[in-house]
């Protein structure tokens, strides 16, 4: 929670594993070590995983200190993830995440991944909304089946369906991963023209595109300022604000400037980097003055950093912020975070609180 | 694809062939210009095809005019571009067509530098920008920050 009372909401987290025995595809051990390295560029050396600490399956248990003593996030959404082209678990497991909200109902919401390939994907999307109360699903762009990296954009047939049920059960958002290419998939899956085209399809559903502004981003800012219902959801993004303030003050900037501070959320993107170290650098940051005046970039004011550090979330998943307050007051993460407090020791240091400790 | 400091940074360290450099030898003048028919993969897929010196991937070209053998820098917009083949092979094709020419070696830079979008050229830039704000023209898109006043 910021001084000023104002809840923070990590729009998402992800309980990753890394072993060696979780490897599927050839190029998963790449994608590893390139998220490890992502981690070392974007971060400052202190909130870095030792190697030790990263390259192994997170549990829940460690998942929810990361996020609730190391860092200062009131509530999280846990996405899994639907690589199991890539990793046996998929890379973040749901079970995961299910034991997650279970262990901490009023902190934690769920959207579930599905891939829109399984011939029972749309019977997937109503066991997951209506049995597991996941308030949205996870979508990839790509999919590597049968030697070849299928195409999964959101105005393709396939995915259609998956989107249709989805609208029919009042899902809240759609979560699609983009502008971060991986492995050998085409660079176009990442771009944003499907995601503009089901954004008209599907007028009642929120398209949440992940990581905006890390690459294309005039297409991504197109969409945001000619469709209410897009969403930039700032994963691994937001961690540029400490270590690419510059570029980070362009992505945030064209955001602000086209389509306003209203649909821009905040990410921590646990568990391969550390939330904290976008909360400070983002609550402290603020775009240059040479910056703002060459391109009539606003004052990134507290106002805004609120409602991109957790109002926005909390709007998108229908939640009430007066109610999660109440709801979350004197659990037993309040009460550790009280008693660090008075140790001094809150947040804690990065990775210390793990089983692995830094 | 960078996730370094872009085009507004005014420290950024560039140093690399732009359509404006010019070389003292003739036979390095022609590689640069076998190099400008080179179009970026990834730019053709977009309907707006760049050819890699205006997209600024070109770090250095030097050649040996007694040998005949040319050394080509490239500089990819990440070191995970899947069509490093691809450009090498037609770099390597398009500059050994020049006769004076024997052998055209293609090195990818691995040392730290990155490609940011300050590399690509002015036209390129103004270009590409020119293009959203006619989309957004188009749409009759008001920007929030305007709408606001």
């Amino acid at each position: 929670m910021l001084e000023s009372g104002a809840l923070v909401v990590d729009s998402v987290s992800h309980c990753f594993n890394h072993t060696e025995e979780n490897l599927k595809h050839d190029h998963a051990q790449r994608w590893n070590d390139e998220t490890f390295e992502l981690g070392e560029q974007l971060q400052p050396d202190e909130y870095v995983h030792p190697k030790e600490v990263f390259y192994r399956d997170h549990s829940v248990e460690e998942l929810e200190r990361l996020l609730f003593l190391e860092s200062e996030v009131d509530y999280t959404n846990y996405h899994s993830l639907p690589l199991d082209d890539y990793f046996h678990d998929g890379l973040v497991s749901r079970e995961k995440g299910f034991e997650l909200r279970d262990r901490n109902p009023n902190r934690v919401s769920m959207y579930a991944d599905i891939n829109p390939l399984d011939d029972d994907a749309v019977e997937q999307v109503e066991y997951f909304v209506k049995e597991r109360n996941v308030e949205g699903i996870k979508l990839y762009p790509s999919r590597y089946q049968n030697g070849q990296d299928l195409s999964l954009q959101l105005n393709e047939d396939c995915v259609r369906p998956v989107l249709e049920k989805a609208a029919e059960l009042d899902v809240t958002s759609v979560g699609i991963h983009k502008f971060i290419p991986f492995a050998t998939a085409p660079v176009r899956y990442f771009r944003m023209g499907d995601v503009e085209d089901a954004a008209n399809a599907f007028p009642d559903l929120n398209f949440e595109v992940i990581h905006a502004g890390f690459s294309f981003l005039e297409e991504t800012v197109f969409a945001m300022a000619s469709h209410e219902n897009v969403y930039a959801n700032l994963e691994n993004t937001i961690h540029m604000a400490c270590s690419r303030p510059r570029k980070f003050a362009r992505s945030l900037g064209e955001m602000l400037y086209w389509a306003g501070p209203d649909r821009i959320v905040f990410s921590g993107g646990s568990t391969a980097l550390h939330p904290q170290a976008a909360i400070e650098s983002f609550w402290d940051f603020q775009i240059p003055e040479d910056m703002r005046a060459g391109n009539d970039y606003p004052e990134v004011t507290d106002e805004i950093k609120e409602k991109i550090l957790g109002k926005n979330a909390l709007r998108l998943l229908d939640k009430d912020p007066e109610q999660v307050k109440k709801d979350i007051e004197g659990d037993k993460w309040d009460k550790l975070r009280q008693e660090r407090k008075e140790d001094g020791d809150f947040p804690a240091e990065p990775w210390s609180t793990y089983e692995t400790p830094a | 694809m960078s996730i370094y400091d872009t085009d507004t940074d005014p420290e950024a360290d560039l140093g690399h062939v732009t359509p404006d450099t010019e070389f003292e030898s003739d036979l390095a003048m022609d590689v640069k210009a076998q190099l400008r028919e080179v179009l970026d993969p990834c730019s053709c897929m977009s309907d707006h095809p760049i050819d890699i010196v205006d997209l600024g991937l070109v770090d250095d070209i030097a050649v040996d005019e007694e040998t005949g053998e040319a050394r080509i820098d490239i500089l990819l917009t990440s070191q995970r571009c899947m069509y490093v083949i691809d450009i090498t092979d037609e770099i390597r094709d398009r500059v050994e067509s020049v006769p004076e020419i024997e052998s055209a070696d293609v090195h990818q830079v691995t040392s730290g530098k990155v490609w940011t979008a300050e590399r690509m050229s002015d036209e390129q830039r103004n270009e590409r920008r020119e293009r959203f704000e006619a989309r957004i023209e188009a749409a009759d898109i008001t920007p929030y920050a305007e709408q606001s006043d």
